[in-house]
């Protein structure tokens, strides 16, 4: 769907917008793998899990990515809670790790990430969230921080069939980022998405089969120069 | 459930009693310039939308009976609509009011609302059969004389003395002027006769290197409607195979807003009264069919202009080196080129269709009399040389539910080159529609007449992925967006070595009522091109990136009198010319009383531009089948009055005067264009006379 994720409320929102998994109201675990650019050193597994409390829903996960040489890992604890019938929010602190050769070293710390959640209506959602909300450093040398991004989007339920999500996502160092998907409901419970996106301009499809407690979605994004970037998710939920 | 019926019969009647009462130009003047917004060329030729569009409005389509092909050719409703028509008569029986219309799934108010004044609900089907004596009776004979200027000097006109003049080729021999007329006797759509004749400005007339009067004249015989024999063309016709890939004479748009225009819905067989002198075919052509195939076959043979070298070594040898498609014949090599050359066309299109499957088969021999020999630059290397090549195609269209799918294969025999597209066509919900076309054109795939899809002017070299949605979120609302990639395998004119691009557009429209709208639309484009900075060895390509941003607001202030505003800016960042950027703001007044048959449309604009390369292509009103979406660049002010006075039932004038104006310039245009001074006026004085 082009990443235009900030509105959507399910497992992933541990890694998409944190006050969206207020939403969630069973235990939800999810997997995933993805591999960009079809090269063995650029794969990456991430874990997710969303617990609902009394109050509130606790999410916690990790995520690893690149290969000895280099390998960037985040493992985060949230806690997102309703704030009325319309509005949830939601913060985490991830500790992020990055490591690099013997002769660079590796550098751990910690970043906090916080979200807000909207639904205006039955049909329409907006999120917002902040990722590195503290501009953590990176390193002292030329002022190197993990990249703070802001992320701001909607999505519109057209029909019971079709959904249509948008955002703009901007990291502090980067370009505008611009997503939008679409999201149909093909027969029963089989999923159809694709979206484009753009600065770097990729474009990205997907299938998601969605059982009563299972769910299974694979896709692909695609760069004009660097070539497919596929990817697989399991999330199971419990029944509660 | 009731309530909300009712609501809408009494907002569809409502809408139903003040479509009918708006003027036909009106309601034909905003679908040609809701198309001609998008698109950004100085020579669009939209004749055969108005053309149908006017055709329609006087005789609306009914939809029972209606065949596919004819409900296409209004060119509002998509091919999954169509469909859902169809089958909804097959089901339940034929129509019984236009209300019904609103029970198709896939038909939203918008598109009944558009649709509505060119269809009608009827009973009675009507006959097949042409009648001699109806033909006579009730045919319409429509005559056009065109007279267009350009008041100042061009140096091109300057007097020179005769041997000057007979030795260069930036002096015209003719007078400035553009005269033009087209007779026309049509029936329905069932029979087609008439003439047609251009004098482009520069070209002789009655003397000289025209001893025949005008430079381009056009002629055609056409009729439709035989059970077996469906269609016969004699003199110049068009013909239209598939998506476009293998042979498409005549105009096809590309991009636009609208993402259900993306998919093209071939007319097989038209007559041919445009004045593009290159794109149309001459000779004869037929379709036959029976039951659910037809067979069209057609010929042509018609003079090109081409720059013929004979070998002084060996005394049979003649190529051409290059190909003029311009059709001026004013100075002395273009006069010298005049239809040295011979092209001949010729091939069958086999075609099988029921209600929702299309399937066909195509071969198409192209060639020239003598053969094409053009020189090899890095960039045309795969260009097609030589004396013809077939092209070889298989096209479908299939519409299951609410998608349909559609693509097109083609091959060209000089190179064994391969073209391919592929796409489908969704509606989501009533309310939204999604377009998605793959296409491949290989760099060496040539064939004389096409419009594939494509972000190039040429179906050829490209690959891309497109995407387009259209969304009605609310009544008032519509967003209208779509998103293309592409790269180009193989170097282009000016771009030295293989690029990629993309474009990215977006049009959320508010229109409240039938009264006002307004419009933001942001487009993106990024295309490489060569660096500026060149040290004469290898050039580099830079990245080119455009964006377009307008307001457009339009507001129909009381019964006859309307404005509309328009700001556009534009911004192009490229490494090798720094940032530039350009302005626009426009301010249209239209008259329209009611009262009196005299419509008068003002504008006023004001225009800064860097360059000409951030030109801004903005849709001035013109005559009926005068279509101008200038280009403003520099800086400078620019008005017109356009007015158009019916009179004695038979007979409309329009003349349309404009100015425009540029500061700090000493001169406007180049070459044989050149004007000096810093004023450029343009005169159209247009007569049709309609039995």
């Amino acid at each position: 769907m082009g990443g235009a994720s900030v509105s959507y409320s399910d497992v992933w929102s541990y890694y998409n917008n944190p006050g969206a998994s207020a939403e969630i109201t069973e235990l939800s675990i999810g997997a995933g793998y993805e591999n960009r650019f079809l090269l063995k050193e650029l794969q990456m597994q991430t874990l997710a899990a969303a617990i609902p409390l009394k109050v509130g829903v606790i999410t916690v996960g990790g995520h690893m990515y690149g290969y000895n040489k280099f390998r960037s890992s985040k493992a985060g604890l949230g806690y997102s809670m309703k704030l009325s019938e319309m509005l949830s929010a939601g913060v985490q602190i991830n500790y992020q790790g990055i490591r690099l050769t013997e002769n660079y070293g590796s550098k751990n710390t910690l970043t906090g990430e916080a979200g807000l959640f909207c639904k205006v209506n039955e049909k329409i959602n907006v999120g917002f969230s902040i990722f590195n909300l503290g501009r953590t450093k990176l390193s002292d040398f030329e002022d190197d921080r993990f990249s703070t991004v802001l992320k701001l989007g909607g999505s519109y339920l057209l029909s019971e069939k079709a959904l249509i999500a948008a955002e703009v996502e901007k990291d502090l160092e980067n370009p505008i980022r611009l997503k939008a998907g679409v999201e149909y409901l093909l027969i029963d419970n089989l999923y159809l998405r694709g979206g484009m996106a753009t600065g770097p301009t990729e474009f990205s499809f997907g299938l998601g089969y969605h059982f009563t407690q299972f769910q299974i979605d694979l896709g692909s994004s695609y760069h004009q120069l660097l070539g497919w970037a596929p990817n697989v998710s399991f999330v199971f939920n419990s029944k509660k | 459930m009731l309530k909300i019926r009712v609501f809408l019969v009494f907002t569809f009647l409502m809408l139903n009693g003040v479509a009918i009462s708006q003027e036909k130009n009106d309601v034909i003047q905003a679908r040609i310039e809701f198309i001609s917004e998008q698109l950004e060329s100085e020579s669009i030729d939209l004749t055969d939308v108005v053309a149908n569009l006017n055709y329609f409005y006087d005789t609306p389509l009914n939809i029972n009976g209606a065949t596919k092909e004819e409900m296409q050719s209004i060119g509002l409703l998509t091919d999954i609509q169509i469909n859902d028509a169809l089958l909804h008569i097959d089901i339940f029986g034929k129509f019984i009011s236009v209300y019904e219309l609103q029970e198709l799934p896939y038909w939203d108010l918008e598109t009944i609302r558009l649709v509505l004044p060119f269809i009608k609900v009827d009973d009675k089907l009507e006959q097949l059969h042409v009648d001699f004596k109806e033909v006579l009776k009730y045919g319409k004979f429509e005559a056009f004389l065109r007279y267009q200027s350009n008041l100042e000097n061009k140096s091109g006109y300057d007097q020179v003395s005769d041997s000057v003049l007979n030795n260069s080729n930036s002096y015209y021999y003719g007078n400035p002027d553009r005269y033009y007329t087209r007779l026309r006797y049509s029936y329905r759509t069932n029979l087609s006769v008439g003439v047609t004749a251009e004098k482009d400005p520069g070209e002789e007339f009655f003397k000289g290197s025209q001893s025949n009067g005008f430079d381009f004249y056009s002629a055609h015989a056409f009729y439709k409607g035989g059970k077996y024999l469906r269609a016969v063309a004699l003199g110049d016709y068009q013909v239209q195979i598939g998506q476009g890939l293998n042979l498409w004479s005549g105009y096809a748009f590309g991009k636009t807003a609208d993402v259900t225009n993306v998919k093209k819905s071939a007319l097989s067989l038209k007559p041919y009264t445009s004045v593009d002198e290159t794109r149309f075919m001459r000779g004869g052509a037929f379709e036959v069919g029976y039951g659910k195939f037809a067979l069209t076959s057609f010929a042509s043979y018609k003079g090109v202009d081409g720059a013929i070298i004979s070998d002084s070594l060996v005394d049979e040898q003649a190529f051409v080196t290059s190909i003029n498609l311009t059709g001026f014949h004013r100075t002395n090599s273009e006069i010298a080129r005049k239809n040295t050359l011979h092209e001949i066309i010729g091939g069958s299109n086999l075609r099988f269709e029921n209600r929702n499957l299309q399937l066909g088969i195509a071969a198409v021999y192209q060639g020239y009399e003598t053969a094409y020999n053009k020189d090899t630059l890095p960039y045309s290397q795969f260009d097609f040389r030589g004396k013809g090549t077939v092209g070889l195609s298989a096209d479908y269209s299939w519409v299951f539910r609410n998608f349909n799918f559609f693509g097109e294969l083609s091959r060209s025999s000089f190179s064994g080159g391969l073209a391919f597209m592929n796409g489908v066509l969704f509606s989501l919900d009533s309310r939204a529609s999604m377009a998605i076309i793959y296409r491949n054109y290989q760099k060496d795939y040539h064939t004389f007449y096409n419009a594939g899809f494509s972000e190039g002017s040429k179906t050829q070299n490209e690959q891309g992925l497109y995407a387009g949605l259209k969304v009605n979120v609310s009544r008032a609302f519509t967003v209208n967006t779509y998103a293309d990639m592409f790269t180009f395998p193989w170097l282009k004119y000016q771009v030295d070595a293989p690029s990629i691009g993309h474009e990215f557009m977006i049009q959320p429209t508010y229109k409240p009522n039938r009264e006002m709208e307004v419009y933001v639309r942001y487009r993106e484009q990024l295309r490489q091109k060569n660096s500026r900075f060149s040290d004469g060895t290898i050039t580099e390509i830079e990245d080119v990136l455009q964006r377009n941003y307008r307001l457009n607001f339009s507001l129909k202030v009381s019964e006859g009198l309307k404005i509309k505003s328009r700001i556009e800016y534009v911004t192009i960042d490229r490494l090798s010319s720094g940032n530039e950027s350009g302005l626009i703001i426009t301010q249209d007044v239209v008259f329209q009383p009611k009262s009196f048959p005299l419509d008068l449309a003002l504008r006023y604009a004001l225009f800064d531009t860097d360059s000409y390369d951030t030109r801004i292509y903005t849709f001035e009103s013109n005559a009926l089948y005068v279509f101008s979406v200038p280009a403003y660049y520099y800086e400078g002010s620019r008005a017109y009055v356009m007015a158009r006075y019916s009179f004695l039932k038979h007979f409309d004038l329009w003349v349309k005067y404009g100015v425009s104006i540029f500061a700090n310039r000493k001169s406007i245009g180049s070459g044989a264009e050149e004007i000096l001074g810093n004023t450029k006026t343009d005169l159209t004085v247009q007569l049709r006379i309609t039995f």
